[in-house]
């Protein structure tokens, strides 16, 4: 089991789902913030989390020239 | 909340890298039923060196000679814009502003295209033309106008480019030309000795060690020591500069997790950084390189960053050199095929790099606890064109060395007649179009203002010197080494 949530930035990292969202001026901010968020709704233990780069974020014509910019996966031990 | 894992396959009709193999196998596929009696692309349009306006195109097989120039053309618009329009509507793009946009770009770029193979600048024998005169460029001088009009309406008429731009897609275009030209090169390779094969992947393997241990080292360190650039800066420049330009640019990005805004700069600089090359270090390299074609088309493949630049600028080379030195003529098409090899090369190996670089970043440099990197990434960056490359190569190889095969010697020309047509025309058609609406595109997209972006300035400094520094130099020699006098193999 995963937990999948979308990741992009706008001034700061963003990644959410519909019901998580979480913002971090660093990825190691975003990861704590998430950790966090994750205890408030009720998750314990090791949970593994993909973090797929919203591509739809970089610009159009750029998108051309190469398929994907990044996923992360990240283990929280909330 | 919870969701399942598992491999997103959407990407195989959602990607312009998937499109491009479909679109070039299925091109291929369809021109290759003619080696077999059943001509179904000859009515494929073509141009030709033209005084009589009337005489400047026609259909690229004689069965479709009822067709005329104009029906040609108008059945190869109709086809393309069809088949390229469901790869757009696959894709999510909007279709009918992406069909109004090709369909301009389209036109243009013929147009372009036909005035590039006027007699008085195409012919390389004007005398056949009775013409006093010409300017000796061969019709590929269609690619520069091409490029010209290209960048004269995306930077002077900006509101029109806007309206093309959906349909403006330089590395699309080039993936299917690419794939097309797996074909024709692999029709050739039977006539040509194993050993200038195998030196043409040695020169592509010994890319992969220029490019990314020499260059991007160099580079990178420039960057830092005498720049200042932070590493989120440095990385993603060093790999558009040295690499494969915009792709390298974002997979870097991506693999040293940087904001997104850094691949987005570094990516204009590049493209406006790589048309100015194809304006020039094409002409430098036919200048002074005629006389060791092979090194100049190799050259092309490392010194001109994007694949779409980089291709554009072999095939510049490959058509001057041939049309303007005619004892070259056994070296068409292998050229350009120098440039593609090495290109094609650098590409295979970006996503390895780039899975190399998210290991060092995210487990030594940036250190983040329970992060993992995905080996799974290295096939998300991997070039799916190059598939369809070496399909086409291997498929025309083994069908071509059969038929020969089956013949007694004297016959193999004639035996060989209808695979030729399949390929060297019909195929060869298409990939000229999609070379052409590469140079058209890539002239649209390119926007020199970015230059005067804030904070462009340094970065544009780096580039020019380790471009100029060292970039060409090395990859001049290293060519050199691999390819001098190589082609006296294919004249003998």
């Amino acid at each position: 089991m995963m937990l999948i949530l979308t990741l992009r930035f706008d001034r700061e990292w963003i990644a959410e789902n519909s019901v998580i969202s979480v913002k971090g001026s660093s990825l190691e901010d975003l990861d704590r913030k998430l950790k966090y968020e994750l205890k408030k709704v009720g998750y314990s233990g090791k949970i593994e989390v993909l973090m797929r780069f919203d591509y739809s974020t970089i610009p159009r014509w750029m998108r051309q020239f190469h398929p994907h910019y990044f996923n992360r996966r990240v283990v929280i031990d909330v | 909340m919870v969701e399942e894992k598992g491999i997103d396959w959407s990407s195989l009709w959602k990607k312009e890298d998937w499109w491009s193999f479909w679109l070039g196998m299925l091109l291929f596929f369809l021109c290759l039923a003619a080696a077999y009696g059943m001509d179904l692309m000859g009515w494929a349009v073509g141009a030709s060196t033209w005084v009589d306006p009337a005489k400047a195109m026609k259909p690229v097989s004689a069965n479709y000679a009822y067709l005329g120039p104009i029906g040609s053309l108008v059945v190869t618009y109709i086809v393309m814009l069809i088949l390229l329009s469901i790869g757009a509507k696959a894709m999510g793009w909007k279709v009918g502003k992406f069909a109004g946009g090709f369909t301009v770009i389209f036109f243009l770029t013929w147009i372009c295209w036909i005035i590039g193979h006027n007699a008085w600048i195409a012919a390389t024998k004007p005398e056949q033309y009775g013409l006093p005169w010409s300017a000796h460029m061969t019709g590929e001088a269609g690619y520069i106008i091409a490029l010209i009009l290209g960048l004269l309406i995306g930077n002077l008429a900006k509101g029109f480019a806007e309206q093309l731009k959906e349909a403006a897609k330089p590395e699309w275009f080039i993936k299917t030309a690419i794939v097309l030209l797996g074909a024709v090169v692999g029709l050739k390779a039977p006539s040509v000795p194993p050993e200038i094969l195998y030196n043409f992947l040695f020169r592509g393997l010994c890319a992969i060690v220029e490019a990314y241990l020499l260059y991007w080292a160099l580079v990178y360190w420039v960057a830092r020591r005498y720049f200042g650039l932070s590493r989120e800066w440095a990385a993603p420049l060093a790999s558009g500069i040295s690499i494969c330009g915009v792709s390298a640019a974002i997979a870097t990005g991506g693999a040293i997790r940087a904001r997104p805004i850094v691949p987005v700069i570094v990516a204009s600089l590049v493209i406006v950084f790589a048309v100015v090359e194809l304006l020039i270090i094409p002409f430098v390299a036919v200048a002074a390189f005629w006389n060791q074609p092979l090194v100049a088309g190799a050259w092309m493949g490392l010194a001109v960053k994007t694949d779409g630049a980089a291709a554009a600028s072999g095939e510049i080379v490959d058509s001057l050199i041939t049309g303007m030195h005619p004892e070259f003529a056994a070296l068409q098409g292998w050229i350009l095929n120098a440039a593609i090899i090495t290109k094609i090369f650098i590409d295979i190996f970006i996503g390895v790099w780039a899975f190399v670089l998210a290991v060092i970043w995210v487990y030594w440099i940036e250190r983040r606890p329970g992060e993992r990197v995905e080996k799974l990434e290295i096939w998300y960056r991997f070039p799916k064109f190059v598939i369809g490359y070496f399909l086409t190569f291997f498929i025309v190889l083994v069908l071509a060395s059969a038929i020969a095969g089956s013949v007694p010697h004297e016959q193999v020309t004639e035996a060989l007649k209808p695979m030729s047509l399949a390929v060297k025309s019909e195929m060869n058609a298409f990939r000229r179009i999609f070379f052409a609406l590469t140079f058209f595109s890539i002239g649209l997209i390119s926007d020199f203002s970015t230059l005067r972006k804030e904070g462009i300035g340094k970065l544009a400094l780096v580039y020019f010197v380790c471009l100029f520094g060292f970039i060409l130099w090395i990859g001049l020699f290293i060519s050199w080494l691999f390819f001098h006098d190589v082609h006296l193999l294919f004249l003998k």
